[in-house]
């Protein structure tokens, strides 16, 4: 191959403009805004945790609650069935109750998988995490007392047997229930 | 560290932009070209492991920015250097003669151009520029050797 070229050499020198400069400053801004976006982009996972990830669900607020109240006494019969208070929260508007329902070890029930159905007057909601344990969240009683019916292991349906349960009497400060 | 980086980045500054001139034959377009050039090695430098030379780093990048600037947006080949007030300012200093071949180099294809820009212009060893390409350093050289011959065609017209 013959290589007779010609020299282009000259066409290299060139007045550049300064473009280092400029370069380097779109680089940091170009840094600052994807710390931005990605400082964005966290805080909106964030919120969307914290509406989406936050304990919404009965028991998580009920638990949560602030000034929940453990109660160690409040046990109530109902046919073949115990049922006990184990907790009252004040949900703001409304009251959280954790109540659970296990049937009489004395009347040939056992402690098999089977609780009685229980009822809650002006319930709003409520969860059950299995058999015995129930959340329940109510409209606060006027006059602190709670009725609650129970259905099943000695209380035939569909009159079942109803309890009440005196939240004053318990001792469970006003200001938690109502 | 950035001091570095920026001198580093000065040594280079007019090859770059001679680059992208001599392909684009637009100083607006080469300058543009240019700056993104440094600011993707800016993002880079973390990553450059001294396989190769600054150089040829560099001129690596600026062939991708100048790859996928004419597939994004199509920018036109340098033509008739005469219509180019931009051109005829960057060689303000220059004689007829460079004028005529800047002028006959741009009339080349893309191809022809790159490879006497990267050689004959900035200098580059032929293998240098076959690696950057991705070809071998033989078929690099027949593209060189025709680039030339096609050159010397136009410049004699």
């Amino acid at each position: 191959m013959s290589d007779d070229r010609l020299d282009l050499r000259s066409l290299g020198e060139v007045d550049s403009p300064e473009v280092v400069g400029a370069a380097l400053s779109q680089f940091r801004r170009r840094l600052w805004t994807r710390s931005l976006w990605i400082v964005a982009a966290l805080a909106a996972v964030g919120l969307v945790w914290a509406q989406v990830g936050r304990p919404d669900d009965l028991r998580e607020r009920i638990e949560r609650a602030e000034g929940t109240l453990t109660l160690t006494n409040a046990v109530y019969e109902a046919g073949a069935s115990r049922i006990g208070l184990d907790r009252v929260a004040d949900l703001g508007d409304t009251v959280g109750l954790h109540l659970v329902a296990l049937p009489e070890p004395r009347a040939g029930y056992g402690s098999g998988p089977r609780g009685p159905e229980v009822q809650v007057e002006a319930v709003i909601q409520s969860e059950r995490l299995d058999a015995f344990d129930h959340w329940y969240e109510i409209q606060p009683p006027d006059d602190g007392i709670v009725g609650v019916r129970v259905i099943g292991l000695g209380c035939p349906a569909p009159k079942g047997c109803r309890i009440e349960i005196d939240l004053r009497a318990l001792g469970v400060p006003a200001t938690t229930w109502r | 560290m950035a001091i570095d980086l920026e001198d580093i980045f000065r040594a280079h500054q007019r090859d770059v932009f001679a680059y992208f001139l001599r392909l684009l034959g637009n100083r607006q377009d080469a300058e543009e070209l240019a700056q993104e050039t440094f600011v993707r090695a800016c993002s880079a430098s973390l990553r450059f492991r001294g396989d190769s030379s600054v150089r040829t780093w560099l001129f690596g990048i600026a062939r991708r920015v100048f790859l996928e600037t004419i597939r994004a947006r199509g920018v036109e080949r340098p033509g008739d250097l005469e219509d180019r007030p931009d051109e005829a300012e960057g060689d303000a200093d220059g004689s007829d003669e460079r004028i005529d071949l800047a002028r006959a180099l741009a009339s080349l294809g893309d191809a022809d151009r790159e490879a006497l820009v990267m050689v004959d212009v900035l200098d580059f060893e032929p293998i240098e520029v076959a690696g950057m390409l991705g070809i071998s350093p033989e078929t690099f050289r027949v593209r060189l050797h025709r680039a030339r011959t096609r050159l010397r065609e136009a410049y004699g017209r």
